[in-house]
């Protein structure tokens, strides 16, 4: 059983960080592929989660310019309640904007245990961590105990945030794009996913009772690993409309017994295909669900044909985007086959 | 269709009737606000019928079931607002809009017809569809369909004689169309090769200079040359012309997609309180923009790169061809005039046995087709009278009804409508619906009931009464008419149950107050089969 408490809602700077935290569990932790789902402020600001739910990780994140040994135990305060929980938390992290170099003894690290603070450090964190959890409602930490929370500080990861929003936006994926790309092109990407997070943030869900984790998915607060990529491809095939006139790879097939004539008049016409819709403000729905389905058939098994991702689309799925003919479909598959090779 | 059951409520109030039977049903009453509207009117309103409920009844806090038997089918229709629940052997469909429904009800149920209106053909609506066997008590207008909407009477005429004859509205007009293009076409092709023959029959010499020459290779050479520089202008005529599509429709993309970029808003939602539009809806279902202003303004930037190329493309093609045709020019220039001419008329002249072949080919099919679009009007035109004969047959038949009824000498009933200065009222307006509801059922066999709320309103006597019932015996078919009737009436009951009728009183309902408690478990039943809980 686990009880929501304590969701917030926060400042521009503070959501920075829980995007950045975002884009440190999808495309910079090593194992960062077993991560599909990311929940917002459900068990934390964020955690993430494989597909079926069973492992979490949890990650607080502190947007602080600076974080005294005192405060960094207090900060620890909703992890230790998520460890003392009976829900299956693999990984308990705590994202933190700055460490100053004199708290700890190896600096080099990005990502490092308690055991790493020098041992002044550590009795603060103690403390701190203590005297929040005396603060707090007591039902929340009933099993809390010196020796458990010894135990939680030793499963703790530390992470020094690198606050860099375009590298942790094209840490996402390798996506070969002609066109170079502008430092505000992944920052404006970001912002979108801060955006997303925020309006997920909004939707409350203070006080709800989950029997177990896969119940959060039915507060529909998470987004998907498929999403995002989705977003980022879809911005990075987007942009390179109408500038892009090679005919894809993959496509190449199609066009082999055509004139030049027809098919500069071909990739003239997907171009269009693909701008209407992308254009199109009031489909968006369906439009994702469309693009997240073709881009998730590619990323799962590369090795598929165009023919055979075209034939997996359900029906229904295809005629709720009428500004995407079959044709200028395949060609989208097949920019994103290029895109990603 | 027939109807077996019927219910209405939510899970404080509701009511259910089943005692429908497969022949003439009489639903009566000793007095009026018994509930026979809101039945009669509940059943069409649960297969997606517009609602003309009584005053003071609002359908938009009921649930509305009815449960039909279609060629073996059973089917259950759950309405309530505008979504309609459909549940056929344990399955069960939603609807959210009647749009919806009737694309099922279209496919499932009963194809409806299709027809021209304003030029395009469009498929009736289930309110217009419904008139043919339905009749409401209120809202009634000889002159015009009732509850309209989109559609008026010349569309209800138009749906009925789609119902006669399917292809009546578009008798293969496409293939007709088709026809005629490629009519057009021969004619031209004709045209051309006869003029070529004319020119080597009216210059001799030059053809027979052209024969002579064909062997002789200095001329091949020339000529083969010339031939080329007509082939280089024509090739890059081509090309300009593509870019020149290319262009335009590159310049209706940018105009389009500045009109897609903008949010259709259609009901906007506003918070009460204080006017904000930002509201924090509680259900989720976020998702991205598909596309940000970097990539829009990225791609209008492209575009418009793109036109510019073009632009220069064709001002480049317009040098090349000019260039080339001045150098066509001076090529004929420099030759006699005959060899100018030889070369000019050469092909004319060496394909001159050919073009003969070609012109009967040609004037075969030309003959052919004119045949064929000759047969096929000749079928459009006799599918036009077959059906209007028909239309007219209904109305005879209307005529014979209402005379038989109102034992007049002759009716003057002109058509399925009155006109417009000619409302009929009080028993004239009941025998004339009656006639025309009797005529549409005989002439065109539905599989829907025949459905008449309050059928002898407008002081219909006893024996014009007695008539009409045996008429609608008659049809042996499903037939739902609702009576309220006169204390003397209901005291000597009127309507004995027999084999032939099925009379369902209703005097027994509180006056007012059709829905009440008793039923409620029967309704909380039958959404639970419905998976709704309430």
């Amino acid at each position: 059983m686990y009880q929501i408490i304590n969701t917030e809602k926060n400042n521009e700077k503070a959501s920075d960080y829980e995007t950045f935290s975002l884009l440190y569990l999808l495309g910079v932790r090593t194992d960062k592929e077993e991560i599909d789902l990311v929940l917002i402020d459900c068990f934390n600001d964020v955690t993430g989660a494989d597909e079926a739910v069973v492992r979490l990780w949890d990650v607080q994140s502190k947007g602080h310019k600076t974080n005294t040994p005192l405060k960094i135990g207090e900060h620890l305060v909703t992890l230790y309640g998520n460890f003392l929980s009976s829900f299956p938390f693999s990984y308990l992290i705590l994202f933190l904007e700055t460490v100053d170099t004199s708290y700890v003894t190896d600096n080099s690290k990005q990502v490092f245990k308690f055991s790493d603070f020098t041992k002044s450090s550590k009795k603060k964190i103690k403390n701190g961590l203590q005297r929040e959890v005396d603060r707090r409602n007591k039902t929340q930490f009933q099993l809390s105990d010196e020796n458990k929370l010894d135990q939680f500080l030793s499963v703790v990861d530390f992470v020094r945030c690198t606050a860099n929003k375009i590298s942790n936006v094209k840490n996402l994926i390798e996506f070969k794009n002609k066109k170079f790309r502008k430092d505000e092109f992944f920052v404006d990407i970001f912002n979108e996913i801060r955006g997303m997070q925020s309006a997920l943030k909004n939707v409350n869900v203070e006080g709800g009772l989950l029997r177990q984790p896969v119940d959060v998915l039915s507060l529909k607060k998470f987004i998907s690993r498929n999403q995002i990529v989705t977003l980022l491809i879809n911005r990075l095939v987007g942009i390179e409309l109408f500038d892009n006139l090679s005919v894809p790879i993959n496509f190449i097939q199609y066009v082999q017994a055509m004139e030049s004539e027809d098919i500069k008049d071909l990739v003239q016409s997907c171009n269009s295909s693909l701008s209407r819709t992308f254009f199109n403000k009031n489909n968006k729905f369906h439009v994702w669900h469309l693009l997240e389905f073709i881009i998730k058939k590619i990323i799962v098994k590369p090795e598929n044909k165009i023919e055979t991702i075209f034939l997996t689309i359900p029906e229904n799925l295809r005629k709720k985007v009428p500004t995407l003919d079959e044709t200028s479909t395949k060609f989208f598959i097949a920019r994103v086959m290029d895109g990603l090779t | 269709m027939i109807l077996r059951k019927l219910a209405l409520g939510n899970k404080d109030e509701a009511f259910a009737e089943d005692r429908f039977s497969e022949g003439l049903n009489i639903i009566f009453s000793n007095d009026n606000n018994k509930g026979k509207t809101i039945l009669i009117q509940s059943i069409m309103y649960s297969i997606g019928n517009a609602p003309i409920f009584p005053s003071g009844f609002s359908p938009t806090s009921y649930y509305f079931y009815s449960q039909f038997e279609h060629h073996g089918r059973k089917l259950e229709f759950l309405r309530r607002g505008n979504s309609i629940l459909v549940k056929e052997s344990g399955l069960i469909t939603i609807f959210d809009s009647i749009r919806d429904f009737k694309i099922y009800f279209n496919e499932s149920i009963y194809r409806l017809p299709r027809f021209s209106k304003d030029g395009r053909s469009v498929s009736a609506d289930l309110n217009l569809f419904f008139q043919i066997f339905y009749l409401p008590q209120d809202k009634r207008n000889t002159s015009n369909i009732i509850n309209g909407g989109q559609f008026n009477k010349s569309d209800f005429i138009s749906m009925v004689k789609s119902l006669i004859n399917p292809n009546y509205s578009d008798v293969d007009s496409n293939e007709i169309i088709r026809l005629k293009d490629r009519r057009k076409e021969l004619l031209q092709i004709i045209n051309l090769l006869s003029k070529r023959i004319a020119f080597s029959r009216e210059n001799p010499l030059v053809a027979q200079r052209v024969l002579q020459s064909a062997t002789n290779k200095e001329f091949e050479a020339q000529s083969a040359n010339l031939h080329k520089i007509n082939q280089q202008i024509s090739e890059y005529k081509t090309k300009q012309t593509r870019e020149n599509n290319r262009l335009s429709k590159l310049d209706n993309l940018l105009h389009e997609l500045n009109s897609l970029n903008r949010n259709i808003e259609i009901g906007k939602v506003k918070c009460a309180d204080c006017g904000s539009e930002k509201i924090v809806y509680s259900n989720g279902n976020f998702t991205f923009e598909v596309s940000n202003n970097a990539v829009r303004k990225e791609v209008i930037a492209s575009i418009n790169k793109q036109i510019l190329a073009k632009e220069d493309a064709i001002y480049e093609y317009d040098y090349i061809i000019s260039q080339l045709q001045s150098q066509l020019q001076d090529q004929l220039k420099a030759l006699p005039v005959e060899a100018a001419d030889i070369i000019i008329s050469r092909e004319a002249v060496m394909n001159e046995r050919d073009n003969d072949q070609k012109i009967v080919d040609h004037s075969t099919e030309l003959a052919d087709c004119n045949r064929l679009i000759e047969k096929h009007e000749a079928i459009k035109k006799g599918s036009i009278v077959d059906v209007n004969e028909r239309i007219q047959s209904i109305i005879q038949m209307m005529r014979d009804y209402y005379n038989e009824i109102d034992e007049v000498e002759s009716s003057n009933i002109e058509g399925l409508f009155t006109k417009n200065n000619e409302n009929f009222s009080g028993s004239e307006e009941q025998i004339f619906y009656f006639s025309k509801l009797l005529s549409l059922a005989k002439q065109l066999p539905l599989d829907f009931p025949l459905i008449v709320d309050c059928f002898r309103d407008g002081e219909i006597s006893t024996v014009k009464e007695s008539k009409m019932l045996t008429e609608y015996r008659k049809l042996k078919k499903q037939v739902l008419l609702t009576a309220t009737l006169k204390d003397q009436e209901y005291v000597t009951q009127k309507y004995m149950p027999s084999d032939e009728l099925n009379p369902i009183d209703y005097s027994s309902v509180p006056s007012g107050r059709i829905l009440g408690v008793a039923h409620v478990s029967h309704l909380l039943g039958i959404l639970k089969d419905f998976n709704l809980e309430t």
